[in-house]
């Protein structure tokens, strides 16, 4: 057996004969990269722990999957047969599914996402079935793999048990990223009881959809725990004010970055430049074999190196923005103005007193701006809704003995009271120079 | 700071008040695919394509009185309010703002049901994410069996869309 150590599973093991594909696609070029990406982007800045990379995530999400799966093959019930057997045949689809689930991922992704008009999903279906070296491993496994491979990463492959596995409100993606993230960082809210979560672990049909829930009986209680993380969690980790206002200094230096290399201010660099700003792109380039290339080979560290060279950049801005990143001189949040058009009049008064263009002296972060956001807290359930007109409704569902689902919000009041309260955080950043003068003196929000 | 929110305030401005989530959000995704400069993340959900960013822009619109959201009939309508029309203006007088908005193709859009809107989505998201057509349509009707005998006409609109879109 191949065996990992990891800090969230302890022990993690591949058998080199009937898991040979999965090793292959672990010793692959493409999922190595993720060892130089971390998971958690800029969240260092606020938990110095947090150096943790997807490459650790990814395999943890893998061996979570084979512990899920194999829970549900031990159920009992002529319920659930059509899921076990869906999932027997599709054990090794759900596996390197889950491998795979964030190859796509790039350096600081959100905010590479945002400059390039392309998001991580995009570039893992490019990477899975465009003919790269995972392509290859996949189809001398199975003709036709790549391709469903991408199905689950997209949602759309037919065996629904295995997309919900890796991807529904109680997925072993989300469960090893909090998991991981909460022991890395050391905020302990976050932990739940695992063990007891894949012991109650259930399947179902629930809203004519399948569902992967928890035992009603048995498994209120850690539903309950496995949601109060995620709040805290965001609240106060994925969310934290500082580690958002360097995830869009990122991004404000990538803008920057592509607009002086337009105008030839920046010198030629091939690999930044496929990925970035690719000849004639119109902010929809597509995704060419140059241009995928090129982002195989961008790690963290490509574009740290950037920032320390671009922070002696002639372009005040650029080098502003990097010195700012790099020194830690991070923007500070205000409260989000009441009238947000006379806040943005002064705005720009100061760009114009000071000489800079106004999308650099501030920061707007909003949940309709996050890549990432928890949708079953921060939107408010439309239970009011009929049937034909709901959409993308979030839930976790408890199935009783009967196999029948309900809702964990109309079981739990904890829950209940959670959900309709709603997390929305708006926050407005500017330089700390700028924030008595457009707040009056106003606390930090 | 506005670019987002106006787009969307001025897709309501320029349609009849929208009826239904899946239709609001199935009617900003077909019309990305027509080439409207909307710059939401879509992913399939059990609906067909849906973007959680643009459900949380509207919540915003809403929570700041720009749009109304309205339950009638057991579904959600949204219209823009006054003060929306007054922000949406402002930032066209004073700042420059302006987007074309095809008001014909809202007007189609509006016009079809949510579930035959699913199903177009549904296939413009599997060929715009990569499939190719046969595969796409083959795919779409596995994942909607329920509306399987909408798929040719379905394909038919697509293709009208995305015409609008290279032409």
């Amino acid at each position: 057996m191949q065996t990992f150590r990891d800090p969230v599973h302890n022990i993690i093991q591949f058998d080199p004969d009937s898991e040979r594909v999965l090793l292959e696609l672990i010793d692959s070029k493409a999922l190595q990269r993720l060892r130089h990406i971390k998971q958690l982007g800029l969240s260092s800045y606020t938990y110095p722990g947090a150096e943790h990379s997807r490459f650790s995530h990814s395999l943890g999400v893998c061996h979570l999957m084979k512990r899920f799966i194999e829970t549900i093959l031990s159920l009992r019930g002529d319920r659930v047969r059509q899921y076990q057997e869906e999932l027997r045949d599709h054990r090794m689809l759900a596996l390197a599914a889950a491998l795979l689930h964030d190859i796509g991922h790039g350096p600081f992704s959100h905010a590479l996402e945002k400059t390039t008009g392309i998001d991580h999903e995009e570039w893992s279906q490019a990477i899975i079935t465009g003919g790269t070296e995972i392509t290859q491993i996949l189809e001398s496994y199975r003709s036709g793999f790549a391709r469903e491979v991408a199905d689950v990463i997209r949602r759309t492959h037919t065996a629904k048990s295995v997309v919900k596995l890796l991807s529904s409100q109680l997925d072993t993606d989300r469960v090893d990223y909090l998991l991981r993230d909460s022991l890395m960082t050391g905020a302990g809210y976050g932990r739940f009881d695992l063990e007891w979560l894949i012991h109650v672990l259930r399947i179902g049909t629930f809203r004519d959809d399948v569902e992967v829930g928890l035992d009603l009986d048995k498994g209120m209680s850690i539903a309950e725990d496995f949601v109060m993380a995620r709040y805290y969690m965001y609240k106060h980790v994925y969310l934290h004010k500082s580690t958002r206002s360097a995830e869009l200094i990122v991004g404000k230096i990538l803008q920057r970055a592509v607009e002086l290399r337009k105008e030839g201010a920046l010198p030629v660099d091939p690999v930044l430049d496929a990925v970035l700003c690719p000849a004639g792109d119109s902010g929809t380039a597509p995704i060419t074999k140059e241009r995928l290339d090129a982002f195989l080979q961008l790690t963290d560290h490509t574009l740290w190196h950037k920032f320390y060279i671009w922070q002696n950049h002639e372009d005040p801005v650029l080098s502003r923005l990097c010195r700012n990143l790099i020194e830690r001189r991070l923007y500070k949040s205000i409260p989000p103005p009441e009238d947000e058009f006379a806040f943005f009049k002064k705005l720009q008064e100061l760009a114009a007193r000071d000489g800079v263009p106004v999308d650099y002296i501030y920061l707007k972060d909003t949940p309709s701006m996050r890549s990432y956001t928890d949708v079953y807290l921060s939107h408010q359930p439309k239970d009011d809704e009929s049937e034909g007109e709901r959409e993308a409704s979030e839930q976790i569902v408890l199935f009783d003995r009967n196999g029948v689902g309900h809702e964990l919000a109309n079981k739990s009041p904890i829950i209940n009271q959670l959900r309709n309260k709603s997390v929305q955080l708006e926050r407005i950043y500017v330089p700390e120079a700028y924030k008595a003068i457009l707040t009056g003196g106003l606390q930090d929000v | 700071m506005f670019d987002s929110a106006y787009r969307l305030l001025k897709l309501f401005a320029s349609s009849a008040p929208i009826k239904g989530r899946k239709k609001l959000q199935k009617m900003v995704y077909l019309m990305s695919v027509a080439g409207a400069p909307f710059q939401y993340k879509y992913r399939y959900h059990h609906f067909g394509p849906y973007s959680e960013q643009l459900q949380a822009e509207i919540n915003e619109l809403v929570q700041k009185g720009y749009v109304s959201e309205k339950n009638e009939d057991s579904a959600y309508v949204y219209t823009l309010t006054d003060k929306g029309k007054m922000l949406m203006e402002r930032l066209e007088q004073e700042e420059g703002y302006s987007c074309t908005i095809d008001a014909r193709l809202t007007e189609s859009l509006a016009r079809q049901t949510s579930t035959f809107l699913e199903m177009v989505s549904t296939y413009a998201f599997l060929v715009q994410s990569g499939d190719e057509p046969e595969r796409a349509r083959q795919k779409a009707v596995e994942l909607k069996g329920h509306l399987a005998d909408m798929i040719d006409e379905a394909i038919s609109y697509y293709e009208q869309i995305r015409w609008k879109n290279a032409g």
